[in-house]
């Protein structure tokens, strides 16, 4: 790679919290692999008042709100102005990012647990990552973590049907051969990527009245 | 101070979440079916469930709010300002806790209003509802301590929300270190010495998060750059001693959750036998009325019927097993317990079956008799939001007998009592 380019993805990362981002990853996947059984009693709505939950089904948020909060840069308001070549570094780290915690916490989940919670865990850190980016891009990179710590709410109180059953979209408690939830990945991996690709620029004009 | 109370309230960027908390605190309330309506304890546990999810919310809320000055790059103006620095935390963690509150007490009003209608003389539990306060101070000031201490912005609010809600939920249930209580029988009650541990603890925390600031270490010249001046010392020494104190009385105050003395009237349904409640969970007896009329449909030489029935913790320690007890609402639950009560009354005492498989057919018999009662009882087999009963019995099949010709049935239990009490003994 040419001298100038490496200067240009260099101070990129460096405006993006590389560092962060892989000290955070490491961290995180610590954790997943050392307190992931610890078990979490939670209230619930459903018939038996408690619901436990084990760790490692809550930790992808914190996965999710990391790889989205690397778009946040102090530089931001240049980097709108920017041309061609750092739009796609823009596009292009973040999706690297979204991958290396993908596979950290497939890989991790198969190694402690089995295949099935692996897939399990990679499906709800796509639909994370998904809600992760629409609340990074409506209230700002740095709220990113906002709108899926909410959805541990429904997740835990909410979950439980009348007869102790979890409900379809539970994609937490549903084992990974669960279509329906597969379906809530597709989506929140297409609304996602929606949100990070709608830049002022390429808003159609009469909502970028309204933003 | 209020102008700038008001002032900081009015531009909180928790301003616009109001509703969400309300509508959080509403979900949580209504989320879990209307049986704690009209039962006081009860309601006042419904109305601090809502604090767990609440101390959280306010957690990662503090920490955003308390980064503000590191976001702007406002830091060194503070801590130059006039007043003392721990006045103006005070008035941004105050302002943070004014909504987690108002949304806390807009819950306690609507489950205060819904159960005054059904409910008997009393109002909901305060130690309760201190209970969910103390949690929600204690999460804000944790909250607002990390974000003013921690570099990184995002970090912050990230591992205050996750973190408290993994603490709670890990550590704070009430078998441990007791934060949150989770059910309200009229049998159990807040302890005052434990909740005014746990509320010293948060003040403590509270004040901690206001008073200490990030400690700043410089190779060169003073050392503590950021220790402050005059008073401040003072609050920053109070409020660590403050905080030692109380996290050191927290295990020596005791349980959180005590037994109850039984009221001298409890009140009872005006059948025989008569069925004897907690005089806050009046709204069972029509219920109970309409159990004891089905009881009385039974042929009175089959069963030996107890004179009374008391729901449990009206009577000594050693009577738990076979007293009634409706959770969670379920009459089903309570009478689970009634129909162990019949069954103990009507046949001999127990003594040690000689075979393995006597003692298999004997506890099979019984439970069949007891869900057999159960079902007659309430008229209807086991409801779907019940699961679990006695071992080895087909709950849903003896749901179907109930309704087949009345002499078939009473063979059946016929036989079963024979089996019980020909079961030889050891």
């Amino acid at each position: 790679m040419p001298k100038d380019r490496l200067w240009a993805v260099r101070h990129h990362l460096r405006a993006h919290h590389v560092r962060a981002l892989l000290t955070g990853l490491v961290l995180l996947t610590a954790v997943d692999v050392l307190f992931g059984s610890l078990d979490l009693v939670l209230p619930s709505g459903g018939p038996s008042g408690a619901v436990s939950v084990p760790f490692r089904q809550e930790l992808p948020i914190a996965f999710a709100a990391l790889s989205v909060g690397t778009l946040h840069s102090a530089m931001a308001t240049w980097e709108e102005a920017a041309a061609v070549r750092p739009n796609r570094l823009a596009l292009g780290y973040p999706a690297v990012a979204v991958a290396l915690s993908l596979i950290l916490t497939g890989a991790a989940e198969a190694v402690v647990t089995d295949a099935g919670q692996a897939c399990a865990a990679v499906r709800a850190l796509v639909i994370w990552t998904g809600l992760a980016a629409v609340s990074g891009r409506t209230l700002g990179w740095r709220l990113s973590w906002l709108l899926p710590l909410v959805t541990v709410f429904p997740l835990t109180y909410l979950a439980q049907a009348a007869d102790g059953r979890d409900r379809w979209w539970d994609w937490t408690g549903q084992p990974a051969t669960q279509l329906p939830c597969w379906g809530l990945a597709v989506l929140s991996a297409g609304l996602g990527l929606a949100a990070v690709l709608l830049t002022p620029w390429r808003t159609p004009r009469p909502l970028r009245r309204w933003r | 101070m209020t102008r700038v109370l008001w002032i900081e309230i009015r531009r909180s960027p928790l301003r616009w979440w109001l509703p969400v908390l309300v509508a959080l605190d509403l979900a949580v309330l209504f989320g879990r079916g209307q049986w704690w309506i009209g039962i006081w304890p009860q309601a006042s546990v419904a109305a601090q469930i809502p604090c767990f999810y609440f101390g959280p919310a306010l957690a990662a809320a503090a920490a955003w709010s308390a980064g503000r000055s590191t976001r702007t790059g406002f830091t060194e103006q503070l801590s130059a300002g006039a007043r003392a620095r721990h006045w103006a935390e005070f008035a941004q963690l105050a302002s943070t806790l004014v909504f987690g509150v108002l949304a806390y007490l807009a819950g306690i009003v609507v489950a205060a209003a819904v159960s005054a209608s059904e409910a008997g003389p009393g109002f909901l539990w305060p130690g309760y509802l201190l209970l969910g306060l103390a949690l929600v101070v204690l999460c804000a000031g944790i909250g607002h301590l990390v974000g003013r201490w921690s570099r990184s912005q995002f970090a912050g609010p990230v591992i205050c929300g996750l973190g408290c809600l993994v603490a709670l939920g890990w550590y704070g249930a009430p078998s441990q270190l007791g934060l949150f209580a989770l059910n309200g029988h009229p049998a159990t009650t807040v302890a005052w010495l434990p909740l005014a541990a746990r509320v010293a603890l948060a003040g403590s925390v509270a004040a901690v998060a206001v008073t200490a600031a990030r400690p700043v270490l410089r190779r060169a010249g003073r050392s503590w750059r950021s220790w402050p001046r005059g008073s401040g010392r003072y609050a920053v020494l109070g409020s660590v001693l403050a905080l030692a104190v109380s996290v050191a009385a927290l295990p020596g105050s005791g349980r959180l959750l005590t037994t109850r003395s039984a009221p001298p009237n409890p009140v009872c349904t005006q059948t025989s036998p008569r069925f004897c409640l907690w005089p806050e969970d009046r709204k069972y007896v029509p219920g109970l009325t309409a159990m004891a009329g089905r009881l009385a449909e039974l042929p009175p030489d089959l069963f030996r019927l107890p004179p009374t029935f008391y729901e449990q913790g009206l009577r000594r320690p050693d009577r738990q097993a076979i007293d009634f007890y409706p959770r969670e609402g379920s009459l089903w639950e309570a009478t689970q317990g009634i129909a162990i009560g019949i069954l103990q009354a009507s046949t001999p005492a127990y003594c040690k079956p000689a075979t393995p498989e006597a003692g298999m057919r004997q506890s099979v018999a019984e439970g069949d008799l007891i869900v057999w009662l159960s079902a007659r009882l309430t008229g209807a087999g086991q409801p779907s939001t019940d699961h679990g009963g006695p071992p080895g019995v087909d709950i849903p099949a003896i749901g179907r007998f109930i309704h087949e010709p009345e002499p078939a049935q009473l063979a059946w239990v016929r036989e079963h009592l024979r089996t019980i009490r020909e079961t030889p003994c050891a």
